[in-house]
């Protein structure tokens, strides 16, 4: 044991070669996750033939801190521009972006990053403690009946969390699910609503959309405003100057030692909070059907339950952000649980990296434990030696971030749709991909003036073909038979909170009337 | 490049220990047990069913789960949702090792050099012989040196020693067949699970128990009730903070769409650096920037996007006549 763990350590902290990956990695993941356009996915997709070529280490270093930095660096956009870098972020994007406008701006990013890092510690520590045991706990307990009831929960939540009228949300949600069920799906032998376009058959590609939905959109109604103005006047923020700042504050200040000190006092106050957006984001990733996007809209939809504010939820909730960033962050992790200890994808990250490990002949298993303990180690130690990295790459890329609310809306908007048209194109080198992305900008205008969100759309898209497979193979599972749905305990746990989110209001509405009357 | 033979995996809890037991236990009671590995009609299900052929039984004596992969598959076993997992042995090392499931045999000639532990279905009487090419295709009307070139540069690769290790390595079989060959093979298959894919298990594909329309269409009708609610409450109308309406605006929204249009249509012939310096430029020119910027910005932009895409990380980016 001590050996492989100084094996580790010399494999990971004591290689220059490791370090310079990591920083490299981390600077690439800001900025992909930062520019709106590019994705976090899109980033680990285009380093696998990178990657396919380094040492198992450094391979795993690359892909660990990459993705940390990325799916953090999907909040910047999201604050600043109203565009969502991640599915994830979409959970608290008008919340960030309101809080921006009024003139917290950095407050935000701050609690969006150390919340993530918060999140990330959460996961990893999850990993090392108990990777066995949750892996089977994960593999064992969920069949297609509970993951049909988890993604039914992960929309609910979406409906929720969203600002405005639930009905407006459901509209949005329905449009998405609608548009996921173009395609051939795993359970029917036909492809449907293709209209004859064989680049339908494999239905709406969920990254182009969202570039469309968010990037384009955001593009499309600048410039739908009858002055294509300055971007949107800041409130000033409460904390002003005129203090006298001792130099050592101003040199911290300078690496965002005031966006630090800003911060953590408000996530001290939610540290139950973020425990909770912890236990929930890693408990999602480490499904191998659920990821970061689930994760952030279960966690923000608890945290306004449990919320003393909850009308603030959708308009510029610093909480919710809080509690979806830590949640996002915590499900990377632990999504590397079942896939070390089973070979089983947590999510399309891990799957790269089992393939990684077998290329370098490193076989997931629970033998890894023992007979490749170094390697496991080091997986470890990279995951924290990732979250500290973020810290100072988040901080600069938040800084960095001043620069895009500096650059004047005619030389950026036309700059965000270029990255916008390069990003749905890279991502499987397709023209008809760019055309899905103009037409879902033009959706997302056309929601957005009817006020209709939409993040329920995109996850819409993303879960609805899951959704509708795990329901049809519960059924045939169980030959049609419908009580199937809560034959598992977890399944009937789950079931019952899905079926509660959407009757308890209505059942404390009657409750308190009854009272009254 | 690639041939693996179909083996079928229980739960390491499971009561049987060999094919025969299980092969008993669904003649007995056909009609029971639960297996996937891949979709309805995919390779995986195509063994499983010349399996059941083979011991004489109807092809349906024996459940499919439709579920997309070997992995998802194998988890759902673990989970209890299944009893049969039908796929090749690579896909579930890992599970194996650990014992959590335990193959009953390989659909192979012999016991492979990876796992020589896991007897074959001939061994144990079942002469079942079914696995899954993995080959490269190239569309029809390719030109004949296109064709040539990348079969002789398929054949040096899967000859080479680095691909030979690297697939012993992740547990998969090498097999090789050069283009006529391949054809040969893929026709005989097409005979031979043209067969099977008539029989009983397919033949009521189209009539699942929830049609392919279904969902589409309920999840249609509650979109119109929801929009009919909120047309007829007043809850889709326009919001006072959304700005009004201009023509101004609306050409600058057509402007946009028709810029992703124009890259469209272009982008293939005149390549990427040409089209997105064109866009780029020409959007900020009419946004009113000075055209001294413009043309910097957009010239900068253009080229550093390029150098990291194309270049670093390799995205065929549209190449266009002079081949960027």
């Amino acid at each position: 044991m001590e050996g492989a763990f100084g094996q580790a350590i010399q494999q990971v902290l004591l290689s220059p070669y490791v370090w310079l990956v990591v920083i490299v990695s981390a600077i690439y993941g800001v900025f992909m996750g930062a520019m709106p356009g590019l994705t976090a996915t899109m980033a680990t997709a285009l380093v696998v033939p990178v990657v396919y070529f380094m040492e198992p280490v450094p391979a795993l270093a690359a892909l660990v801190t990459l993705t940390a930095c990325a799916i953090f660096a999907g909040d910047i956009p999201a604050a600043l521009l109203r565009i969502p870098g991640t599915p994830a972020s979409a959970a608290y994007t008008d919340d960030a972006y309101n809080l921006t406008l009024q003139g917290k701006g950095d407050r935000v990013l701050g609690v969006c990053l150390l919340a993530s890092i918060a999140g990330g510690f959460f996961g990893v520590i999850l990993l090392i403690l108990f990777a066995p045991f949750l892996a089977n706990f994960a593999a064992r307990t969920f069949s297609v009946v509970e993951y049909f009831w988890l993604y039914l929960l992960g929309l609910s939540c979406a409906v929720i969390v969203s600002r405005g009228s639930v009905l407006r949300s459901l509209l949005a949600l329905i449009i998405g699910l609608l548009l996921s069920a173009i395609g051939l799906s795993a359970v029917h032998a036909e492809a449907r609503l293709t209209f004859g376009r064989p680049e339908l058959y494999q239905g709406v590609n969920f990254i182009p959309a969202m570039i469309g939905l968010f990037g384009v959109a955001e593009i499309l109604r600048n410039m739908f405003a009858p002055t294509l103005g300055e971007h949107a006047p800041l409130a000033t923020d409460a904390a002003g100057p005129g203090e006298r700042t001792r130099w050592y504050r101003r040199a911290t200040d300078l690496l965002g030692g005031d966006v630090i000190r800003r911060t953590v006092p408000f996530l001290w106050l939610r540290r139950w909070h973020l425990l909770r957006s912890g236990a929930i984001g890693s408990t999602i990733g480490m499904l191998p059907g659920a990821g970061a996007d689930i994760a952030s809209w279960v966690s923000v939809a608890a945290s306004k339950r449990f919320s003393k504010t909850p009308d603030d939820y959708g308009r510029g909730s610093l909480e919710g952000v809080g509690d979806g960033a830590a949640a996002k962050n915590a499900s990377l992790a632990s999504a590397w649980i079942p896939a070390l200890v089973f070979a089983i994808p947590g999510d399309s990250i891990t799957a790269i990296v089992i393939g990684v490990l077998l290329m370098k002949n490193v076989t997931p298993g629970p033998d890894i434990f023992t007979t490749q303990a170094h390697i496991v180690y080091s997986i470890y130690l990279l995951f924290v030696v990732a979250n500290l990295v973020l810290i100072f790459a988040g901080l600069a890329a938040i800084r960095a971030g001043g620069l895009i609310r500096r650059t004047p809306k005619p030389v950026l908007l036309p700059i965000i749709l270029l990255f916008c048209i390069t990003g749905a194109y890279a991502i499987n080198g397709s023209y008809f991909d760019v055309f899905v992305m103009g037409l879902m900008g033009l959706l997302g205008l056309l929601l957005d003036r009817r006020d209709v969100p939409s993040g329920p759309v995109i996850l819409g898209i993303i879960l609805g073909m899951p959704l509708e497979e795990r329901f049809i193979q519960t059924l045939s599972t169980a030959e049609g038979n419908f009580l199937v749905f809560f034959s598992r305990p977890v399944a009937a746990a789950l079931g019952v909170m899905a079926i509660a989110l959407w009757t308890a209001p209505a059942v404390v509405w009657i409750l308190r009337k009854r009272r009254r009357g | 490049m690639n041939l693996d033979p179909a083996a079928l995996f229980v739960r390491a809890d499971a009561p049987w220990q060999t094919l025969k037991e299980l092969n008993e236990h669904v003649r007995r009671n056909p009609g029971t047990l639960r297996a996937s590995g891949t979709a309805l009609g995919g390779i995986w299900h195509v063994a499983l069913a010349g399996w059941l052929t083979e011991i004489g039984l109807p092809t349906d004596a024996v459940r499919w789960i439709s579920i997309e992969g070997a992995s998802p598959s194998l988890q759902e076993m673990m989970a209890g949702g299944l009893e049969i997992v039908s796929a090749s042995l690579p896909e579930a090392r890992s599970l194996l090792q650990a014992g959590e499931v335990r193959a009953l045999g390989v659909m192979a000639d012999e016991r492979l050099a990876q796992f020589p532990d896991v007897p074959t279905f001939k061994e144990q009487g079942v002469d079942a012989l079914f696995a899954a090419w993995r080959g490269i295709g190239m569309p029809a009307g390719t030109p004949d040196p296109v064709h040539e070139r990348l079969a002789r540069s398929l054949t040096d690769v899967a000859n080479g020693r680095e691909f030979r290790e690297f697939m012993t390595k992740g547990g998969f079989n090498w097999a090789y067949e050069g283009p006529e060959e391949f054809g040969a093979t893929l026709g005989r298959l097409d005979a031979a699970y043209g067969q099977l894919l008539t029989s009983d298990a397919f033949s009521d594909m189209g009539g699942e128990i929830v049609g392919p329309m279904a969902f589409p269409a309920i999840l249609g009708s509650l979109g119109v009730v929801v929009l009919v609610i909120l047309l007829t409450t007043g809850g889709l109308r326009e919001t006072a903070s959304s700005d009004t309406f201009s023509w101004r605006g609306a050409g600058r929204v057509a402007m946009i769409l028709a810029a992703i249009l124009v890259y469209l249509l272009v982008a293939e012939t005149l390549g990427f650096v040409l089209t997105g310096f064109g866009v780029l430029a020409f959007l900020m020119w009419r946004l009113s920037v000075r055209w001294p910027v413009a043309l910097t910005v957009s010239l900068v932009l253009i080229l550093v996007v390029y150098q990291i895409f194309a270049v670093y990380l390799r995205v065929p980016l549209p190449r266009g006549l002079f081949g960027w």
